[in-house]
């Protein structure tokens, strides 16, 4: 829209005017035109009359308009829309007033919606979190501890447990990305697993690889580990793309890293025939370590990635302490060090499980907020 | 950080192109590839897309799901995505997810493109 400045015209106008209003009283004076008394001050009478009237008319009126509204705006009280006074300055005026109150009734209903969603989310993140298990199981030959946290409100890390005849199956799993559409799918994967109890691992894997992949887009799959530990320490696993079982061995101060490679769920129609399953077995005193790759995502403040070779080192360096709640505090207090205040970029979870052989009193329930 | 470079371009009667990438692919830069990537794609008429990912040191499991799709997307317009020369840890990444069960994987790159000639 071009606006014409109009202020130098009115200006003429005005001095026009009071040309006008002196015109007859200036020819008398220089003696060009004689006037009568009678007709110079009834002329003045008129022009002082006529020059207010037609300067309310050009600037006050319009003037009144918009402070009206703009004390509206102040007031909080309705707005409403100014006319269209042409395309002189108060068309300019009226025009951006007009303009900024239709964007800020603009940005007030982003923000509603935002506070809306907001709730929303918050909401959905309880329902998330009511349905990952609150505390760990208390175990008679194990300490077990599994921590969680999210990096936005809605996570995809996920893991549950349930105890059996001699010991106990655990999952682990990671959906693609974060966030919400990572968090649907843990909310289908929980469902699953909470529904289906009686079904044994294979079998659990098989139903839920299937329905991953009839249910969700090709770039959503779930990495993830299953796995059955019994009383004695042996640990059967079926690895389905999740990071790396480490175990840090007791008797020799080591950790032992083992591979975790299969086929990811969701990928393919039927994973039956590539599902492996492998066993490893633990002895007394030994830790075994899972984590997300949320962990070895973790970047420090240069944004250097954190690695499985730190996660090793960690492993490695605090393994030997009675309990695995002070492993894991010495871990997450070192993790925190490192990040120094970095963004978390992924979902982390962190499980530890060390095999005492015996019932000792360090075995008891922990909460698996992290 | 990350660069994606078009080492050759192609021509109607092309058998490939090649896309190469540096650095690391994480949440911070995965949407900004997959736009590049989709916009660059559709109007793409060679019947294979090959990635060289020798200079990429770290990917995100993002990526791999885009890329998954990305081969679906192709394989049903007749064409398809074919990795090469992954380095040990990206290699890893895609092994381990079971990755190379959907998208082909070319060790060598060279003697795959002679072969398409």
């Amino acid at each position: 829209m071009q606006f014409v400045l109009y202020s130098h015209r009115v200006f003429y106008k005005i001095l026009l005017l009071i040309v006008v209003m002196f015109l007859p009283l200036m020819l008398s004076f220089l003696e060009i035109l004689k006037f009568d008394a009678m007709f110079l001050l009834y002329y003045s009478c008129i022009v002082i009359v006529l020059l207010p009237f037609a300067i309310w008319r050009s600037f006050v009126v319009k003037l009144q308009l918009i402070a009206n509204q703009i004390a509206n705006i102040i007031a909080k009280k309705p707005y409403q829309k100014l006319p269209d006074l042409g395309l002189d300055e108060y068309g300019l005026i009226c025009f951006f007033v007009n303009d900024l109150v239709y964007n800020f009734e603009n940005v007030a209903s982003y923000i509603k919606s935002g506070q809306r969603m907001y709730t929303e989310l918050t909401m959905a993140q309880h329902i998330q979190e009511n349905l990952l298990p609150s505390n760990t199981l208390k175990l008679k030959n194990y300490q077990f501890l599994v921590k969680h946290r999210s990096a936005d409100e809605l996570g995809g890390d996920m893991f549950n447990f349930r105890p059996t005849k001699s010991g106990f199956d655990l999952y682990l799993a990671d959906a693609t990305g974060h966030g919400a559409p990572a968090a649907l799918i843990m909310i289908m994967v929980q469902t699953m697993f909470l529904t289906n109890q009686s079904l044994v691992l294979d079998k659990l894997i098989v139903l839920l690889n299937s329905f991953l992949k009839s249910n969700t887009s090709a770039s959503m799959f779930l990495s993830s580990v299953f796995m059955n530990l019994n009383d004695q320490g042996k640990v059967l696993y079926y690895p389905c793309g999740y990071e790396k079982i480490h175990i840090f061995r007791q008797s020799e101060a080591v950790v032992e890293s083992f591979d975790t490679k299969g086929v990811a769920l969701g990928l393919l129609e039927d994973i039956s025939k590539k599902l492996e399953q492998k066993s490893l077995q633990l002895v007394d005193g030994d830790v075994m370590v899972l984590a997300s790759d949320g962990v070895t995502e973790l970047k420090d403040q240069n944004g250097k990635l954190f690695g499985p070779t730190g996660l090793v080192d960690l492993i490695s360096k605090y393994s030997h302490l009675p309990t695995v709640n002070e492993v894991y505090e010495k871990i997450k207090l070192d993790l925190d060090i490192y990040a120094n205040g970095s963004l978390q970029l992924d979902d982390i979870t962190l499980c530890i499980i060390k095999y005492t052989g015996v019932a000792d009193p360090n075995q008891k329930e922990f909460s698996t907020s992290f | 950080m990350y660069e994606l470079i078009e080492v050759n371009k192609p021509v109607h009667s092309d058998p490939y192109v090649l896309l190469q990438f540096k650095g690391e692919i994480d949440n911070t830069c995965i949407n900004e590839i997959q736009k590049k990537i989709d916009k660059y794609v559709l109007d793409l008429h060679v019947p294979n897309l090959v990635f060289d990912l020798k200079y990429l040191s770290y990917v995100n499991s993002q990526y791999v799901g885009y890329l998954i799709s990305l081969s679906e997307k192709l394989l049903n317009n007749k064409q398809k995505l074919v990795l090469s020369q992954a380095q040990p840890q990206v290699y890893d990444i895609f092994d381990n997810l079971g990755v190379f069960e959907l998208i082909e994987y070319q060790k060598d790159l060279d003697v795959f493109i002679k072969s398409l000639i």
